[in-house]
């Protein structure tokens, strides 16, 4: 008979139940004291923990039997310790270092007066690029022909060069209105 | 007698030589690497067999594991936990190859291997033909067993009782404290205890063995 206390209350017992066969099969030394002492001295109790533990001894002995054992053996393959992981891994401060850098770079007033240099200077060359336009639209107003028309349709022709509106109503009128004006 | 000769001799290590030869290892000593390799490469063998039941995959698994283990060797702060360490490692690749697999099952692209059992055992090796069906029962009996097992019980039950860690192995394996294993092994205990066709199996053979002509 074992009196021994279990979570503040006396348990009176003859002999070890299946919880505690297991728990003894688990770990004896985690027992009770009492029931420690009972399960060394007791027979049936002892009998009984080593049948389950020869099961379980058992069922890891034909477990382990059941494996093929002409396996292919693994190999070292060309790597040094360590190598693969170094090459691999950043240490989190230089991945944050970096990180601020890159965000520094595009925040430097260097980089923002950079940007308005080049923000002027595109405005100045397209102004430029204006003025050069203009200027063409201009002497294009003032003699639209090119140079040989200019020479056929000269002085001495007939009829009003109508190809040129930028000439003057005195060089529009053909001789022939111009006597005939005076007739009138 | 030097560490070397001793290994030579297949003489098992002791727990001191054992952590010399992996902090020979993790300065890159590519020798001690292989000799612990040599140690380890049965039981991480048998480990994934046990739970893959596939030879092949069991083979680029066991290759996969060592070299993971010897690529991360620096990172293992503490040389006395290196086996519960490479278990770690092996038990993470194994989940690896399941969850890809059940992907691709449930993609179509493969079968799942709820079926494979005894597949991948090839009959050169068990030439009698009783054995096959013995094996194949077994291997059905485990897992039904298994299925009884939560995610843990599995775990910690079979690391106990087939690839045979003690108590404190498992919980720096499973990264658990010694308390929550030992719960885990008694509720698997218990189903086990209470799995009668698997118990009549295992003294069956028990028997068997027994009765064998030496």
């Amino acid at each position: 008979m074992i009196l021994y206390r279990e979570n503040g209350k006396v348990k009176k017992i003859s002999h070890l139940d299946d919880n505690q066969i297991i728990e003894a099969v688990i770990d004896e030394k985690g027992l009770n004291g009492l029931l420690r002492r009972h399960l060394s001295e007791c027979p049936a109790c002892r009998a009984q923990k080593e049948m389950l533990q020869a099961r379980l001894a058992r069922f890891g002995e034909i477990s382990r039997g059941k494996i093929p054992l002409g396996y292919r053996k693994p190999k070292l393959i060309e790597i040094n310790a360590g190598e693969m992981a170094k090459a691999w891994t950043i240490h989190p401060a230089l991945a944050i270092c970096a990180a601020l850098a890159v965000l520094a770079l595009f925040l430097t007033p260097i980089v923002i007066n950079r940007d308005n240099l080049f923000t002027k200077s595109v405005v100045y060359r397209e102004m430029l690029q204006d003025e050069k336009f203009m200027a063409e639209v201009r002497s294009l107003e003032e003699n639209p022909l090119p140079s040989f028309s200019v020479d056929i349709s000269g002085p001495g022709s007939n009829g009003p060069n109508i190809a040129s509106p930028g000439h003057s109503a005195k060089n529009d009128v053909s001789p022939a209105l111009k006597h005939g004006s005076r007739n009138a | 007698m030097n560490l070397t000769e001793d290994l030579e001799l297949k003489v098992p290590p002791t727990g001191a030589q054992l952590s010399t030869l992996v902090e020979k290892a993790r300065e890159g000593d590519r020798d001690a690497f292989e000799k612990l390799m040599a140690l380890h490469q049965d039981e991480i063998f048998r480990l994934v067999f046990f739970r893959t039941r596939s030879r092949i995959d069991s083979e680029d698994l066991t290759q996969d594991i060592f070299m993971s283990a010897f690529k991360y060797l620096p990172q293992l702060k503490d040389s006395d936990r290196f086996r519960p360490w490479l278990y770690r490692i092996a038990l993470n690749r194994v989940n690896d190859f399941h969850r890809k697999n059940n992907f691709l099952a449930y993609l179509g692209i493969t079968e799942s291997r709820e079926d494979a059992d005894v597949a991948d055992i090839e009959p050169h090796l068990d030439p009698d033909a009783l054995d096959t069906v013995i094996r194949k029962e077994f291997w059905l009996h485990v897992r039904q067993l298994a299925k009884r097992f939560s995610r843990m019980e599995k775990e910690v039950f079979f690391l106990r009782f087939v690839d045979d860690l003690n108590l404190r192995e498992i919980a720096q394996t499973l990264h658990k404290s010694e308390s929550a294993v030992k719960t885990h092994l008694y509720r698997a205990i218990r189903k086990f205890k209470e799995d009668t066709t698997l118990s009549d199996f295992i003294q069956g053979e028990w028997q068997g063995e027994k009765d064998k002509p030496s």
